[in-house]
């Protein structure tokens, strides 16, 4: 019987650690990557369209070609090319100048706004 | 006669064209294949195993073979002004490509059905 009693309570502390580790997981990866608001982002993509948002618009150097079209693509993705211009191991000087200007939230809120065009 | 001929060479050359760009698309697919490109951005390039990668299919073709080349100058050591992209999985598989395979591939992609759009 007091086996079984100290059994339990083992059970339900593992039970309770596991709880608030898992929730710290969550609070933590919460802190590293900010949740995506498109509506926000409609205050934000000034710096976007003006290129983007034009259709035929072409980049040189030293290729000539169109920009890419940025709706309707995966927000991770858009997220992770916007930090490599930020970190300079994408470099474009258009792109990473309006990079370095963006927090985590703003490009979080530009990737959830452009990916909910799909 | 004037007319006639304009009107043979012009039809003439619409076909060669589209036999030259089929033939693209066609050595594009396999290229896709043989490079092995699907396993992470998905057989019909907007599938991609992790959400991290893009969604190819219906991009620029010019675009694409851009990014390409980009993968290749990082990969190469190329200064980071001449616009370069350093990234140990794409730079090593851009490496083995042709200009011929990028502009193939690239031209097979954006020939897709996409998701993608100008907004």
């Amino acid at each position: 019987m007091k086996l079984r009693i100290n059994l339990m309570r083992t059970l339900s502390v593992l039970a309770v650690t596991a709880a608030s580790c898992g929730f710290v997981g969550l609070a933590h990866a919460a802190d590293k990557a900010p949740v995506g608001n498109a509506t926000a982002a409609v205050n934000k993509i000034s710096m976007c369209i003006g290129c983007h948002g034009i259709p035929g618009y072409k980049a040189s150097f030293p290729e000539v070609y169109h920009v890419p079209m940025i709706a309707g693509q995966n927000a991770e993705y858009i997220v992770a090319a916007l930090k490599e211009y930020a970190g300079g191991t994408r470099t474009f000087p258009t792109m990473e100048a309006i990079a370095a200007t963006l927090s985590e939230q703003d490009m979080a809120d530009l990737a959830a706004y452009y990916s909910s065009f799909k | 006669m004037k007319k006639l001929t304009l009107a043979l060479a012009a039809s003439l050359f619409v076909a060669t064209g589209s036999a030259a760009s089929a033939a693209d698309l066609a050595a594009g697919q396999a290229a896709y294949q043989k490079y092995t490109c699907a396993s992470c951005h998905g057989a019909d390039a907007k599938s991609p195993i992790m959400p991290a990668y893009p969604i190819l299919a219906g991009q620029h073709a010019d675009y694409l073979a851009h990014a390409l080349k980009t993968y290749k100058r990082g990969q190469a050591g190329a200064p980071a002004t001449s616009n370069i992209r350093k990234n140990a999985v794409m730079g090593a598989m851009a490496m083995q490509l042709s200009d011929a395979d990028v502009a193939n591939i690239a031209a097979w992609l954006a020939s897709l059905p996409t998701p993608l759009s100008v907004r």
